[in-house]
């Protein structure tokens, strides 16, 4: 056996007309807000875009002013360098020998017996 | 109704016809080069070819590929085309540098200029054709330079040949003459075939190769009988001959397999040559004793300084490695490290007593052999195109690198111990002042 539910729909128009007004307002006064907000940091985006061109364009110089560097550099320009200015590598330069005697003798460490460190090492 | 829908089917159509247009010029855009944006984006994304100090040699900056060093191992590196490698380690590593990867290599700079530096200035000043050079890290098989003439700046790659382009000490193969006789005293000396006091009867000329055999001669004026030590020294042929009298073919052979010679070099991804072995059938009697001073076979720069790297490695065979971080390729012993230690007291002879001003740094134990090759021409040794070689090592008694030199096609002063013998000494200069190596007094060797 089953029972019916009263269906009851306010149909009146002074409550639809109510609603549409609250929606209505509600839905303006969000726009408003958001219209406030973007009018508020409109500046951002256009800034953001500023920065980030900015960021390229330094990362730019900064990568060429590497890549000039390292250009500057290089082994070879060193060596033509060096080479330019009448260097030699000191492999090929002359060589002599002599005998320097005591001078060339290794020092030797003062001996002393007040120095020395007594250790105990204890096992846990 | 009737002038409505016209209206409106002339929209459709100008529509249509717009929409058709933008498509033809989408197509023209892939048809005749990859959109800028996409371009750039692939480039920027590109990973960086690093040399091992860090230093960089190949990047993209501002949505361009550049090589800072410029012609710094620029055969080895290679170019870019619009978005792929064309040659070289930009070729060969495309995908991973394209994944963004960083490539960094055994190449060490200092080396590498040192190396294009002294070939360049040889090459220009004896009227070659052209010319490279590899130095390995001795105990590792590192390449620490692998340079060629002319050289190549893959900056303005359009602006050059593709034989200029070419990685030549990968991949030109040449009969590196009188160099292998170190190698093969050194498979002697293993075998117990000889020593360094054994004394051979040497004329200037000898009949070798019985019926189908040739006259073979030596070059430099020597005393009638030498020494192992001094076939070496004088780069005797004929001494040459006798060493390997008693030498079987196949073991021979085998030797210079194991060396390298004839076999890929097992550096992974890069293009290198093979060289050449005659097949084992071929070993004739005369190829055997021409073998023995590098006649009738071939080899790169590479597999030549792979060789020789074996003597300065206490006889072990270390595959050589390009690319850091790869796996490391075969090592194996070729001969035993107490025959290594006395080949390279022989070879240490050579410079020493043979060609001290050529190839010797006062001072310093250098080692190495010279090598003067007739260049085949049509099937016959040409008289006027040579190879100049040498290979060798420093510092004897301990080695730290291996170099190979070769110069193809110069015009004066072409034999090993003029032209490839002082390339050597100028680089192996560089690499000591570099290490900063004290100079010793040095007992004969």
């Amino acid at each position: 056996m089953t029972t019916r539910l009263p269906l009851s729909i306010d149909t009146a128009p002074a409550t639809w007309q109510w609603r549409t007004l609250r929606y209505l307002s509600i839905y303006l006064l969000l726009a408003m807000t958001l219209i406030a907000v973007r009018y508020k940091t409109q500046h951002v985006r256009p800034n953001l875009l500023d920065l980030q061109k900015q960021e390229a364009t330094l990362l730019t110089q900064r990568d060429n002013l590497e890549i000039a560097v390292q250009v500057a550099v290089t082994p070879q320009k060193i060596q033509e360098w060096a080479a330019g200015n009448g260097m030699i590598h000191f492999a090929e330069s002359p060589k002599t020998a002599r005998d320097l005697g005591q001078a060339a003798a290794p020092l030797t460490l003062p001996t002393t017996n007040n120095n020395t460190i007594e250790v105990k090492t204890q096992w846990k | 109704m009737e002038v409505k829908i016209r209206n409106r089917s002339r929209v459709m159509q100008v529509l249509a016809l717009a929409m058709f247009l933008s498509l033809v010029w989408a197509y023209a855009q892939l048809e005749w080069g990859v959109p800028h944006t996409v371009k750039r984006n692939v480039l920027q994304s590109r990973g960086s070819i690093l040399a091992s100090d860090g230093s960089v040699l190949a990047r993209s900056v501002g949505g361009q590929r550049v090589y800072p060093q410029g012609v710094l191992a620029g055969q080895v590196v290679g170019m870019m085309g619009e978005t792929d490698g064309l040659e070289g380690l930009e070729a060969a590593y495309n995908r991973s540098l394209q994944a963004g990867e960083n490539l960094k290599l055994t190449i060490d700079p200092k080396t590498q200029a040192a190396a294009e530096a002294a070939l360049a200035q040889g090459v220009k000043e004896h009227h070659g054709e052209y010319g490279s050079v590899v130095i390995i890290e001795t105990l590792t098989g590192r390449v620490l330079a692998a340079a060629s003439y002319p050289p190549f700046d893959p900056n303005n790659w359009r602006n050059y040949s593709a034989e200029t382009r070419r990685n030549r000490p990968f991949l030109d193969t040449y009969e590196p003459g009188s160099t292998i006789k170190g190698l093969i005293v050194a498979a002697a000396l293993n075998e117990g075939l000889t020593t360094p006091t054994t004394t051979y009867s040497t004329p200037m000329e000898r009949y070798v190769g019985g019926r189908w055999g040739s006259t073979i001669h030596d070059a430099v004026p020597h005393p009638p009988t030498l020494t192992t030590k001094e076939i070496l020294r004088y780069s005797s042929n004929v001494g040459m001959s006798h060493v390997v009298e008693n030498f079987a073919a196949d073991k021979e052979r085998a030797y210079l397999s194991n060396y390298g010679f004839g076999q890929d070099v097992q550096i992974p991804v890069v293009a290198t040559a093979t060289g050449r072995l005659q097949r084992p059938s071929e070993w004739t009697d005369l190829v055997r004793v021409t073998s023995a001073f590098g006649q009738g076979m071939s080899s790169t720069t590479l597999q030549l300084a792979a060789a020789y790297n074996t003597l300065a490695n206490d006889g072990l065979y270390v595959s050589p490695r390009l690319v850091e971080g790869t796996p490391a390729g075969e090592r194996r012993e070729v001969i035993r490290p107490e025959s290594a230690r006395t080949i390279r007291g022989l070879l240490q002879a050579v410079i020493a007593e043979g060609i001290s001003n050529a190839a010797g740094l006062k001072g310093y134990a250098l080692a190495g052999k010279t090598g003067t090759s007739q260049v085949a021409v049509n099937g016959k040794y040409s008289d006027s195109l040579f190879d100049s070689v040498f290979a060798g090592f420093f510092p004897a008694d301990a080695p730290r690198v291996t170099i190979a030199v070769t110069v193809h096609g110069a015009t004066t002063n072409y034999h090993g111990s003029m032209l490839a013998a002082p390339i050597y000494k100028k680089i192996a200069a560089s690499v000591i002042s570099n290490w900063a190596a004290a100079p010793q007094q040095l007992p004969k060797p």
